[in-house]
């Protein structure tokens, strides 16, 4: 390393076997021929000033931009520095690695990038994220330029990058641990075109990993709060319910029988064994028969373990298990004198059939929806089936 | 309530017919709101796992009543919305409560011993509309009616996108 190059200073714990930058490094392939060292204006970068606003931005250069002005920064061992990039803190909030969120007490790790406050803008202030095709040569180009005239002292480190915006967090987000474990920058070289070019990786792996995250995590908020409300309904209904109803029912009835005795109260019960009573309609095998006046026993629905009730005066009756509505005034010995009976269910098959016919519906729903679409297991969503 | 494939085969009736009118009613959509059609059908879930459980289980009152209301819907529609890729949430999520919607009303019209349809329009109201009792659910006509009129929908759809965009089939 020459006196006079400019040194990008990382930060990372000394545990050289961590086996977190092993990994970054290899998925990440530090493939950076160099780092133009660009200034970039707070602006761009947070939206706001500050000392700390200052960010380094890691730029892929090709090698026809600088000829004979190679970048070649080495990493080289620095001392603890007493501002341990404090900067970094605020600018990379979401993913930062905690290997550089390490609190400042265990000095034992150095600076991956050490933030410097920006001078000023380098390049027209118009607010835009700038993307490949943007990206300003002569900027960059002359900021780099500075940076290789040696202005600053190998402890200078990066500073902050103009014109690069969002994807100067992105870039930095993705950054964990890209020095080997050897201490070395990767030296690979990634040539693809002429000219300087951002690198692609600013645009697309980190595309995946941040924003997307921030989203599924909102959709699972979201989730988790309609979720809520609905058990809040839930909650809701099965306490004010009763209070709403016309009559006492089934839960009333079974929970406090004697309390609603002379009560007009409506029910709904599984008929145990319907029989006919004076006026010989055989209900047995009834068909919401017309009795005059039925008698039948039947069990609370929900509540079977109240026991039986025999229901008077019915002018119709269901087959045995068959369900049956009941308004009627409650008597003291286990028994509703009918006004109304409504046959919901009269044959023993009812109940079944429309539970059998629910399943079709259910698998008609599903055959249907699958039709036209399908799960994206990348981002777990239902998706437009495109060959629906 | 109508069982569930009466209600998946009126919003499909329904809609199927909306699509013939409606740009934005397509057959993937048509399919979304026979999904909803199915949210108020969830109360039946009462059956797998008891209301009584769970208020054993957590020492409050439930009641599963609600996914067959409006607010049970658009909440459910709601959750079940989040379920679909991003762009198409919003979407879903109106053709989900178009759906349960549709089958709130269906169910409405269904006989009831009291002449009331039930707390249909809960949270907003516990007020029940009153019903014109037109049918049992357990009466198989009903779908038998239903199954004919979907089958006939189905076969002029058929016709008519196929005279539309003339794809064989």
């Amino acid at each position: 390393m020459r006196d006079r190059d400019s040194v990008v200073r990382v930060k990372r714990p000394r545990t050289e076997a961590n086996p977190l930058v092993g990994d970054v490094v290899e998925e990440r392939g530090l493939v950076v021929g160099e780092f133009p060292v660009v200034r970039e204006h707070e602006h761009r970068v947070l939206g706001h000033r500050s000392v700390d606003d200052g960010v380094a931005v890691l730029v892929e250069l090709d090698d026809g931009a600088l000829v004979g002005e190679p970048v070649e920064r080495r990493r080289e061992p620095e001392p603890v520095q007493g501002d341990t990039g404090a900067g970094l803190d605020r600018l990379v909030t979401d993913s930062l690695p905690p290997l550089v969120e390490c609190p400042p007490d265990q000095g034992r790790s150095r600076a991956l990038v050490r933030v410097q406050p920006a001078d000023g803008p380098t390049v027209e202030d118009d607010g835009k994220l700038v993307t490949e095709h943007e990206v300003d040569t002569d900027v960059l180009a002359e900021v780099v330029g500075e940076k290789e005239r040696g202005r600053d002292t190998p402890t200078e480190d990066v500073e902050a990058a103009g014109a690069a915006g969002e994807v100067v967090e992105r870039e930095l987000r993705g950054r964990r641990g890209v020095v080997p474990d050897d201490d070395e920058l990767a030296h690979t070289r990634h040539s693809s075109g002429r000219g300087l070019h951002l690198s692609d990786r600013t645009e697309t792996p980190n595309r995946h990993a941040g924003p997307p995250d921030d989203v599924q995590g909102r959709r699972l908020l979201l989730g988790f709060v309609l979720v809520a409300a609905l058990s809040g309904l839930f909650v809701h209904y099965g306490a004010s319910a009763d209070s709403h109803q016309r009559y006492p029912s089934n839960g009333e009835i079974a929970t406090a029988y004697e309390d609603h005795v002379g009560e007009t109260v409506q029910i709904t019960g599984v008929v145990r064994s319907p029989t006919a009573n004076g006026s010989g309609e055989g209900s047995d095998t009834a068909n919401g028969s017309d009795g005059t006046n039925a008698t039948m026993t039947i069990v609370l629905r929900g509540f079977g373990s109240f026991g039986t009730l025999t229901v008077r005066g019915a002018d119709r009756t269901a087959a045995s298990g068959g369900t049956v509505q009941v308004i009627g005034t409650l008597e003291t010995d286990r028994t509703v004198t009918a006004e109304r009976v409504l046959p919901v269910n009269p044959h023993s098959w009812s109940e079944p059939y429309k539970y059998a016919v629910s399943v079709v519906g259910a698998v008609l729903i599903l055959v249907a929806f699958f039709h036209e679409w399908r799960v994206d297991t990348g981002s777990l969503a239902f998706e437009v089936r495109e060959d629906g | 309530m109508a069982d569930l494939l009466s209600h998946v085969l009126v919003a499909y009736m329904l809609f199927t017919l909306a699509s013939w009118r409606v740009e934005t009613v397509t057959p993937r959509w048509v399919v979304v709101v026979m999904g909803g059609a199915a949210i108020p059908d969830l109360s039946k879930v009462r059956i797998v796992l008891a209301p009584q459980t769970v208020e054993a289980a957590t020492g409050l009152p439930f009641s599963y009543a609600p996914f067959s209301t409006l607010g049970g819907v658009v909440l459910a529609a709601g959750a079940i919305a989040l379920l679909f890729g991003r762009e198409h949430r919003r979407r879903a999520w109106g053709f989900l409560v178009a759906g349960g919607v549709t089958s709130l009303v269906v169910d409405g019209l269904r006989l009831s011993i009291d002449g009331r349809a039930g707390t249909l329009l809960y949270p907003l109201t516990w007020w029940g509309p009153p019903s014109p009792n037109l049918y049992l659910t357990s009466d198989p006509r009903v779908l038998g009616v239903t199954l004919v009129v979907a089958a006939v929908v189905f076969v002029l759809d058929r016709r008519r996108s196929r005279q539309a965009d003339g794809r064989p089939e």
